[in-house]
């Protein structure tokens, strides 16, 4: 019985000697309270049991801090609200829990460096220069914020920065309201360019047709004209021939051809009975 | 047997059935061994050590996960806002980087496309955004997104970015509709002036052909006369030469009675009609 008991607590006590430090942990061992190991590397680990060594974890797996939305002014005192995110993981834990003890306090500190370093880099430089539709523009974080925030992260609090990033630029609620009117303005300009463009075109169109109609007539009308002279010639030599062949008896004839021709039907004509028409019937047979 | 021969048989069992890893297809199992990952298990069954020696946790590299980021408005390289929602699918193609990398893979995630996707819409003017601007849009941040992911080691693979909604904020989207009616009335326009011109020309081309055409008659019946004229003429003077007083007379006869036999006669002597007619 005193041999079982001893077992267990043979057992019990190497347990307690016994630790792992898993893949996804740091950890750093105390004694009495004094950082005395690290450890980075996972695996089975041994200690001195409770209260003399502690054994302390930290998540050692890259850590998102978003970084609460900052108002910041550029050089050209525009407002801009810029949101940022940092990733960050425990690379240092004796140091780390010197410094900061918890990830909370260490999210604060960063936080904190961040939106310091961010307003004071925007606010020397120009928003235009920050913006550009033709797709070159500088970069919107200042190339040394990373390396600076590695810098403090390694020596001040055990921690590796893996990156800075901008998670979402806007603006200020009141300063949208004039982008909404300038975007109206440019929205409306541009409705009119093509409204205007549509009956420019329209009427170019329109006129290049009448002007094409009025070419056809006029050219048709000419030809008519031509054909019309031609015919009428012809016939004013044919009967300038006809003449020629006899003049006096030629306009004998076209006396009498106009006189069938003015007296229709209906016609009213009135002779002299003197005249040579009843001159047989006057004078008799004589 | 004895009790203590029964004991260790059970206590085998129990080792046997402890180690058995059963794997899915899709899924692997990332052992670890004393807290330090030692390999994976692909689908089937597998064997680790009992605990407290291995442990195995299941990871799915196959389904196809989605994370959507709401509606978001960003700032345009020409300074105009626009509304952008995004979807993101993806997956875990590496297994034991996923384990270890990321303490929150969803949110970071997210955070790293609104990235990409920001930078990328401020290099961008909002007309060619909104017009031509969504499929390069979706490429490059997927591009961007995954080097990322890539340089902090992540385990993660992006599927795919979908521009789910991309449009002007509502306060001006009726400005930007116009310009879209804008643009269709700019074609009307030119549409209707062409519709003009397929009616006008046909119409004049028919106008002029007429005039043409009466032209045409009109020579034609001035060429038929003339020659009719000119025939008889020839004729009239071939009887005139033969016999001329008596031609001229019966001429001048025929003349006289055909104007009597239409028109309306009348005589008059020494100022008094007389009626022959009637």
């Amino acid at each position: 019985m005193t041999r079982s008991l001893l077992t267990i607590a043979a057992i019990l006590a190497a347990f307690s000697c016994v630790y792992t430090v898993n893949a996804r942990e740091v950890a750093v061992v105390t004694f009495f309270g004094k950082p005395i190991h690290t450890i980075v590397e996972p695996g089975l680990q041994l200690r001195a049991p409770w209260p003399l060594h502690k054994v302390i974890r930290f998540d050692s797996r890259t850590q998102l801090l978003t970084v609460e939305p900052t108002e910041v002014l550029t050089r050209d005192k525009k407002n801009l609200v810029v949101e940022t995110f940092v990733l960050w993981k425990v690379s240092d834990p004796e140091r780390f829990l010197e410094a900061v003890g918890t990830p909370e306090t260490a999210e604060t500190q960063l936080s904190d460096l961040v939106v310091s370093r961010l307003a004071a880099a925007l606010g020397g430089r120009e928003f235009g220069d920050l913006m550009a539709d033709t797709g070159t523009k500088e970069p919107m974080l200042p190339p040394d914020l990373l390396p600076g925030l590695s810098d403090i992260g390694k020596t001040r609090l055990g921690i590796d920065v893996v990156d800075v990033q901008l998670r979402h630029i806007g603006l200020p609620l009141q300063n949208e309201q004039s982008i909404y009117e300038r975007m109206r303005a440019e929205r409306s300009r541009i409705a009119k360019a093509y409204r205007s463009e549509g009956e420019e075109r329209a009427q170019s169109i329109r006129a290049e047709a009448d002007r094409k109609a009025a070419e056809i007539l006029a050219n048709a009308d000419k030809e008519a004209m031509g054909i019309r002279a031609r015919a009428d010639g012809t016939a004013a030599r044919i009967y300038a021939n006809a003449y020629a062949a006899d003049p006096d008896f030629y306009v004998f004839m076209r006396k009498l051809q106009t006189a069938k021709t003015l007296l229709e039907p209906g016609s009213v004509l009135v002779v002299d009975s003197e005249g040579p028409l009843f001159e047989a019937l006057t004078t008799g047979v004589e | 047997m004895s009790a203590r021969t029964w004991a260790a048989a059970g206590a085998l069992a129990l080792a046997t059935v402890t180690s058995a890893v059963f794997v899915d297809s899709g899924d692997v199992a990332v052992v670890y061994r004393f807290g330090a990952i030692d390999r994976t298990l692909d689908p089937g069954l597998g064997f680790r050590a009992p605990w407290p020696i291995e442990r195995h946790v299941i990871v799915d590299v196959s389904e196809v996960r989605r994370s959507e980021s709401g509606p978001v408005r960003m700032l345009t390289g020409d300074t105009n806002l626009v509304d952008i929602d995004l979807a993101i699918q993806y997956r875990i193609d590496d297994p034991i980087a996923y384990q270890v990398g990321l303490a929150d893979a969803e949110q970071t995630l997210l955070s790293v496309v609104l990235s990409t996707t920001s930078d990328i819409i401020a290099t961008v003017g909002v007309d060619a955004l909104l017009t031509t601007g969504r499929t390069q849009l979706q490429a490059d941040a997927e591009t961007a997104s995954q080097a990322m992911l890539d340089r902090y080691q992540t385990g993660i693979a992006i599927d795919a970015v979908e521009v789910r909604e991309l449009v002007p904020p509502p306060p001006v989207v009726d400005a930007f509709n116009d310009v879209s009616s804008a643009r269709g009335d700019r074609e009307t326009l030119a549409l209707s002036a062409e519709a003009y011109r397929s009616k006008r020309l046909p119409e004049v081309r028919g106008e002029a052909n007429e005039m043409l055409e009466q032209a045409r008659t009109h020579a034609a019946m001035i060429a038929a006369r003339s020659s009719g004229e000119i025939a008889q003429f020839t004729q009239l003077l071939d009887a005139k030469r033969e016999a001329p007083v008596a031609t001229r007379v019966q001429l001048w006869s025929e003349a006289a009675e055909a104007i009597g036999q239409s028109a309306d006669v009348h005589v008059l002597r020494d100022e008094t009609e007389i009626a022959i007619d009637d």
